[in-house]
């Protein structure tokens, strides 16, 4: 979280500003000031409470010094990322990020249908230079936005607007020039919607981005096995170099986006488990050339030991999002597995009954990693 | 300058490139296409195309879309047969068939391969059309004399279609290498070769148990956008096509659109007139 490498020549502008700062301790991203803010909050919450229970009861000459120092951290923070320091800051930040959300909606869908209304009474000149210079207009006040405001609400906006036209720009020209639609253009794509997103720390331009890469991999690997790109949904398997891509993107490290990694995690797993799931009943869509039958045991088994290794993954690395993935996937095996096994012939009653109490299990086996959890991040600190 | 400062201004350089770069790449490949000798040149009538008759408000853009016809067997029950698709063609273009005996096995009853990525022939106004034509007149003729009305009617009305109006744009050829298919057909005036996507699939058949191949071949480019300079014929073409009766006879007027087929095989309109007797 700390770095004071990068962050020196910003630290020593605000040691002028904030004198009574002490310490070189500078968060390097919003989203890590903000967790700070949440920890100093809930501290003094967890302070208060334990002073009211008579456990531990601060001087009124200590209280003042931590006062000082967190009140003074906040402010560097607030002043340097502009955090939410009071609940009331909270909601607006939510209710900004909703509208920004359908702002960018809301112009992006403007641009689109703008650009159909108005595009065919131009020569083709102007309707590549309307193209063009609507994706360049758009990627520019992005960039002035990202430059200028701290919290990117206006930056993610025009981000959005910017990709709408540069999906635009690439497929009306096609239209234009009457070009033979391909695959590679998810890859162009990509490439602008992951440009984006690191440079407003969009998860949803991100999301976007893994989207298209995704398809673009898929589609490859579809093409490479002689599969027209619009028919790789039929063979599942084409998306897994998609989410073996995606699985070793996370472990790229990324300080100044420290939520990224979890959304690469997660569009990983999802690329990983849906194509395994949907073959574990339909094993003539495998690439494998095996009796569809037996593909269909095969990816049975193997989603049951995946999804169960995806969740000691999770557990023993703290990636929530894995964990909570894998035990969807491994939820929905058992249940798919269930089915095949007692619906044919089991009392529907039976059958819901014994659904209900497999959930109950899969509760108690839950809290009893939590618990696990619990005992090891206790015997982590105790050793540390 | 700020590292945050450096960092947006590199990733703006980078997107920019990329726009730049994309859009550079995208109209080199069309000015390429477009450049030296048309690998086809067809001159398609009102028949082979189909022009709305109004646009949506809201869509200024103009396209007109080919219209083509896909052989069937004679006495086929389905449109997507196409008989020159026999197993040996197929085998040639990287499918994996089951074993000749396999075919009426219990086990398999249905069997569908994923869309495969081909060259289409397009054959205009070619042999293709002539035996189309003389397999409906043959019909007609060899109908029995106590056959109903109804049957005749639909017979010579199956004929004046094929003859007056239906399109005489026929696939007649699919393969993996553009350029061999253009040594088998080699006119630029009958022949067009266009990526396409083929989907085939084997059913046991629900009459007479009889097991087949069936056949779908579709182009990826269908829809073909008409310049600007051409707007004015395109709407004189929609408003004549407007006046011809519904089961007319379409020979009193139309339009001519001279398609070109480039270098990667993309398409675009170099003439469109209408014309009136």
């Amino acid at each position: 979280m700390c770095s004071t490498h990068s962050m020196l020549p910003r630290f020593r502008k605000t040691a002028q500003l904030f004198p009574h700062s002490s310490g070189n301790c500078v968060p390097t991203s919003r989203e890590a000031a903000q967790q700070a803010v949440d920890r100093i909050a809930a501290f003094r919450q967890e302070l208060d409470h334990l002073a009211e229970a008579g456990i531990l009861h601060l001087d009124a000459e200590q209280r003042q010094a931590v006062d000082t120092y967190q009140q003074n951290k906040l402010e560097e923070w607030r002043f340097l990322f502009d955090v939410d320091t009071r609940r009331q800051d909270r909601q607006f930040s939510l209710g900004m990020k909703a509208a920004s959300f359908l702002a960018a909606l809301g112009l992006g869908a403007a641009v689109f249908f703008l650009f159909q209304q108005f595009w065919g009474r131009f020569s083709p000149p102007w309707q590549i230079a309307i193209l063009v210079s609507a994706s360049i207009g758009s990627l520019l006040a992005t960039m002035h936005c990202a430059a200028r405001e701290q919290l990117g609400y206006f930056a993610r906006l025009f981000a959005l607007v910017a990709l709408v036209c540069f999906i635009l720009n690439l497929t009306l020209l096609g239209q234009l020039f009457n070009a033979t639609p391909s695959h590679t253009v998810f890859l162009v794509w990509a490439s602008l919607a992951f440009l984006l997103a690191y440079a407003t720390g969009a998860r949803l331009l991100l999301t976007l981005a893994v989207l298209c890469l995704a398809g673009f991999l898929s589609a490859q690997a579809g093409a490479w096995n002689g599969i027209y790109w619009l028919s790789v949904g039929e063979q599942p398997e084409s998306f897994y170099p998609a989410a073996i891509v995606l699985f070793f993107l996370s472990f790229v490290p990324h300080r100044l986006n420290p939520s990224f990694p979890s959304v690469y995690r997660m569009w990983a797993l999802l690329f990983w488990f849906i194509p395994m799931l949907v073959l574990s009943h339909w094993g003539t869509g495998s690439y494998i050339p095996w009796a569809p039958t037996l593909v269909e045991w095969f990816y049975q088994i193997a989603g049951f030991v995946s999804s169960a290794g995806v969740i000691a993954a999770g557990i023993r690395w703290r990636w929530h999002e894995t964990m909570r993935i894998g035990v969807i996937f491994f939820t929905l095996f058992l249940y798919a597995k269930f089915y095949d096994w007692w619906w044919g012939w089991m009392p529907k009653y039976l059958f819901f009954f014994l659904v209900g109490l497999l959930a109950i299990l899969v509760l108690l086996v839950l809290r009893r990693l939590r618990s696990r959890g619990d005992r090891a991040l206790q015997q982590h600190e105790v050793a540390g | 300058m700020s590292s945050r400062m450096r960092r947006i201004l590199q990733l703006t350089a980078m997107a920019l490139l990329l726009i730049v770069a994309a859009n550079a790449i995208l109209l080199l490949g069309s000015w390429r296409n477009r450049s030296g000798e048309p690998d086809a040149e067809l001159l398609l009538s009102e028949r082979e195309l189909y022009v709305p008759y109004s646009w949506d408000d809201e869509n200024s853009g103009r396209f007109i879309q080919l219209r083509y016809q896909l052989a069937s067997e004679m006495g086929g029950d389905t449109l997507f047969t196409n008989p020159w698709l026999d197993r040996k063609k197929l085998k040639s273009l990287g499918y994996r068939l089951p074993q000749e005996g396999a075919d009426t096995a219990e086990s398999a009853s249905y069997l569908s391969f994923p869309a495969k990525k081909v060259f289409v022939v397009l054959e205009l106004q070619g042999l293709a059309y002539e035996q189309a034509l003389a397999q409906a007149v043959a019909e007609m003729e060899g109908l029995q004399p106590t056959a109903g009305p109804e049957t005749i009617q639909a017979a010579e009305e199956k004929v004046r279609q094929l003859r007056d109006q239906d399109s005489r744009l026929y696939v007649v050829d699919v393969g993996l290498d553009a350029q061999e298919l253009r040594q088998h057909h080699s006119s630029k005036e009958r022949y067009a070769i266009v990526p396409g996507q083929l989907r085939v699939w084997w059913d046991r058949g629900h009459k007479q148990n009889k097991p087949q191949w069936f056949s779908s071949i579709t182009l990826d480019r269908e829809r073909i956008f008409v310049p600007l300079e051409f707007a004015g014929p395109l709407a004189r073409c929609a408003q004549q096509m407007q006046k011809v009766p519904s089961g007319g006879k379409t020979g009193a007027s139309g339009c001519r659109v001279r398609l070109a087929f480039g270098t990667r095989l993309e398409p675009w309109v170099k003439e469109l007139h209408a014309w009136t007797n």
